[in-house]
């Protein structure tokens, strides 16, 4: 088994009363999809937050590609991407342009072709590339966000929620992006409500509740279960 | 990454197409505020050359006049006689005291436009002359014309804040700050590069167009002078910049940060600096101008009615221009003394008044330090020449002016009596008393001017540094690994 390249032990996160992390474990491996599961309210989007630096734990250890955000929060995140429910870019700027300086940012220098390659490789269709992103559906961003996570070359991506609101065939598009991502070696947590994707996309499924991890099903379970059922009884629901 | 953001920062402005509005709007306000006080400016210039000419024309024409007027036999009244002492005394006299704008006069108009520049100087009462205007206290009457300093002061605060309000802020509520921090830039940078860019094309085109403005159309201009005006407003705007910084720097909506910051313009803009002139007032209050006009009535009747005892009074006081062995004096030399009886008088009052000024100025230059709008508007203002300060100078030389021609028609009107030239035989006319009408002292225009004093400056820098070392540490917490401010959208 390799070293896992996102690790999270015992994390745990308080805000006020509320208890929004309660000692949660969790890893990725390299090329692995990791979707996270769980009710709104449950700590996902808090754990991804904690493993962007944007939040401190309370207790607990995070690591990334071997660094610890809390410690060296600027190198850990050099190691990983993110890709939000919404892509958040430049509206007035192009596909190309917002690549560019995102990319730029993170001191990667590549030619505008370099660029463009990149973003025909994410499907992005090549009379957008130069218009204004504010005339990008949803989808289309999605594919710029994950063209700066591919010219990043991170070790980790995240995703939070990155299907929401896309339509099917959007969605399966974004679905072969990440898994050929996962081929490239890359460590994919992918926070999402989305069951079906998480059963066809994912190679472990981890389901929190309350802060807390209640069970993981890996591939060959994922193939064998249903993960609506799963999911519905972890969360006290009822089928 | 300073050029990288910078660039990017530049294109998203210029897509909005914020730049060339920004560019139009600051040449448009600096042409209309320059031309508005040029003109203002180039008025109140040409009356003052037209007083001039009018002296020097009248000096000619006496002087041409003079071999008919000795050659005639005429009876000449003598207040219509130009060469008699009294008459150009009294009645005839073209003499000015003027006080010409100086070639930074359409940075700030300040009070010029409504006090006086030019006194037509007669043998009167000193306080015809300086007593013929009022004014409430030396801050009121600031805001005045439409010129470079109303623009500096009001507007382009308005202009900042209009287009920094949601420096960050944007970037924050839209997601992009979490991304760029994730792609390895800073809070910090993406702040300071925005509000540089941003003020940059706001205040450097419009200091630029009216510098221009200024070298080229008022040829005097110094250099001192320019780059006072230019170090002005650059501080005035860095302070406005760097309320903008510590405003943003408090990670909050951008609607909140556009409230805020009117909430500050208009605080220190316009509701501080009327509390000033209020407190001012009340502090300090000038004496009632019914009252001084009453007083000055009442020693102008008494001096009047006691002529004899004024006139003794006077003798008394100047004996070297008494009529040898005469008891009697002339209408001249008795309105000579009655117009000194009535400025004695008066002097108690006058130095009420000049004691109320200099409080209230003092009191102002003590409190414009509560409103770096007040700051920048006293020190344009100054910088124009239209301050109170050179008037005072330009007050205090008319004074002196007043007194040299006093002076002089007293010491020349009593020496053509003792040669008995008023009146040099029974029935006869007066004899020609003033030949050459250059001998009437001049006014000086060259009066000196105190420096002006940039130490308010020094408190505008503090300040604006002060806000920025607030900001600063405050973004920085944002930058940090623990920062719940980015989360918020």
């Amino acid at each position: 088994m390799t070293t896992p390249v996102i690790q999270i032990n015992n994390l745990q996160k308080r805000f006020g009363e509320y208890q929004a992390l309660q000692g949660l474990n969790l890893s990725v491996h390299q090329g692995e999809i990791l979707a996270l599961l769980g009710p709104n309210g449950a700590g996902k989007t808090t754990t991804i937050n904690c493993l962007l630096g944007f939040l401190q734990p309370d207790a607990g250890e995070i690591t990334i590609a071997g660094i610890n955000p809390q410690h060296d929060v600027v190198t850990a995140r050099q190691q990983l991407a993110y890709i939000p429910e919404q892509v958040a870019l430049y509206p007035r700027l192009s596909g190309l342009e917002n690549l560019a300086y995102f990319s730029k940012m993170a001191s990667i220098e590549k030619t505008d072709e370099a660029f463009r390659t990149l973003l025909s490789e994410v499907k992005l269709p090549s009379h957008a590339v130069d218009k204004p992103v504010a005339t990008y559906s949803k989808g289309m961003r999605q594919k710029v966000g994950i063209a700066i996570a591919l010219a990043k070359q991170a070790k980790a991506l995240i995703l939070d929620e990155p299907t929401s609101g896309l339509d099917p065939s959007a969605s399966h598009e974004f679905s072969q992006l990440i898994q050929s991502l996962a081929k490239q070696g890359v460590a994919i947590l992918m926070a999402t409500h989305d069951l079906y994707r998480a059963q066809e996309d994912a190679h472990r499924v981890a389901i929190i509740n309350q802060g807390q991890l209640v069970d993981t099903l890996v591939y060959e379970q994922l193939q064998e279960v249903q993960l609506e059922s799963v999911y519905l009884k972890h969360i006290k629901v009822g089928v | 990454m300073k050029r990288l953001m910078l660039a990017t920062e530049f294109k998203n402005l210029w897509r909005e197409k914020l730049v060339l509005a920004l560019f139009v709007t600051t040449t448009m306000l600096a042409l209309v505020a320059f031309f508005n006080a040029h003109y203002f400016a180039k008025k109140q210039h040409d009356v003052v050359l037209a007083a001039q000419q009018m002296q020097q024309q009248a000096i000619q024409d006496a002087k041409a006049g003079l071999p008919e007027r000795l050659a005639s036999t005429a009876d000449y009244k003598w207040w219509e006689d130009p060469y008699d002492l009294r008459g150009q005394a009294f009645y005839l006299m073209q003499n000015y005291a003027t006080k010409a704008p100086l070639a930074t006069s359409p940075i700030a108009t300040g009070q010029a436009d409504v006090l006086p520049y030019y006194f037509k100087m007669l043998i009167k009462e000193k306080q015809h002359i300086v007593h013929q205007y009022d004014y409430v206290h030396p801050l009121s009457l600031l805001l005045g014309q439409f010129d470079l300093s109303f623009v500096i002061v009001y507007l382009l605060p308005l202009l900042i804040i209009g287009i920094c309000f949601n420096a960050l802020a944007s970037e924050r509520q839209g997601g992009q700050l979490r991304l760029l921090m994730l792609q390895g830039g800073s809070a910090t940078r993406l702040l300071t590069y925005q509000l540089l860019l941003r003020s940059a094309l706001l205040v450097l085109p419009f200091l630029s167009i009216s510098s221009l403005l200024l070298v080229t159309i008022r040829e005097q201009l110094g250099v001192i002078e320019l780059l006072s005006y230019n170090l002005i407003a650059l501080c005035y705007s860095g302070f406005w910049i760097a309320l903008t910084a510590w405003v943003n720097s408090r990670a909050k909506s951008a609607a909140n940060n556009a409230a805020t910051l009117v909430t500050c313009w208009l605080a220190l803009v316009i509701v501080v600096p009327a509390l000033v002139n209020t407190s001012i007032a009340l502090l300090d209050p000038t004496p009632s101008r019914i009252h001084y006009i009453d007083s000055l009535r009442a020693a102008s009747d008494d001096a009047q009615k006691a002529s004899e005892k004024t006139l003794a009074q006077y003798f008394q006081d100047h004996p070297e221009l008494a009529k040898n062995g005469s008891g009697s004096s002339d209408y001249a030399t008795k309105k000579i003394a009655t117009i000194n009886s009535v400025e004695r008088a008066m002097a108690a009052e006058d130095l009420r008044f000049l004691t109320a000024q200099q409080a209230q100025q003092h009191n102002a230059q003590k409190l414009q330090y509560l409103s770096p709008a007040l700051i920048a508007q006293t020190l344009l203002v100054d910088l124009a020449g239209n301050g109170l300060a050179r008037h005072h100078a330009f007050m205090e030389e008319v004074e002196a002016h007043h007194q040299a021609l006093q002076g002089f028609f007293a010491n020349e009107i009593a020496k053509a009596n003792q040669r008995g030239d008023f009146a040099p035989c029974e029935g006869c006319s007066a004899k020609p008393t003033l030949t050459d009408l250059a001998d009437i002292p001049q006014f000086s225009s060259d009066f000196v001017t105190p420096e002006n004093n940039y130490t308010p400056l020094i408190w505008l820098l503090l300040l604006a540094v002060g806000l920025l070392l607030i900001a600063k540490r405050r973004v920085n917490k944002i930058d940090s690994a623990n920062n719940k401010e980015v989360l918020v959208v």
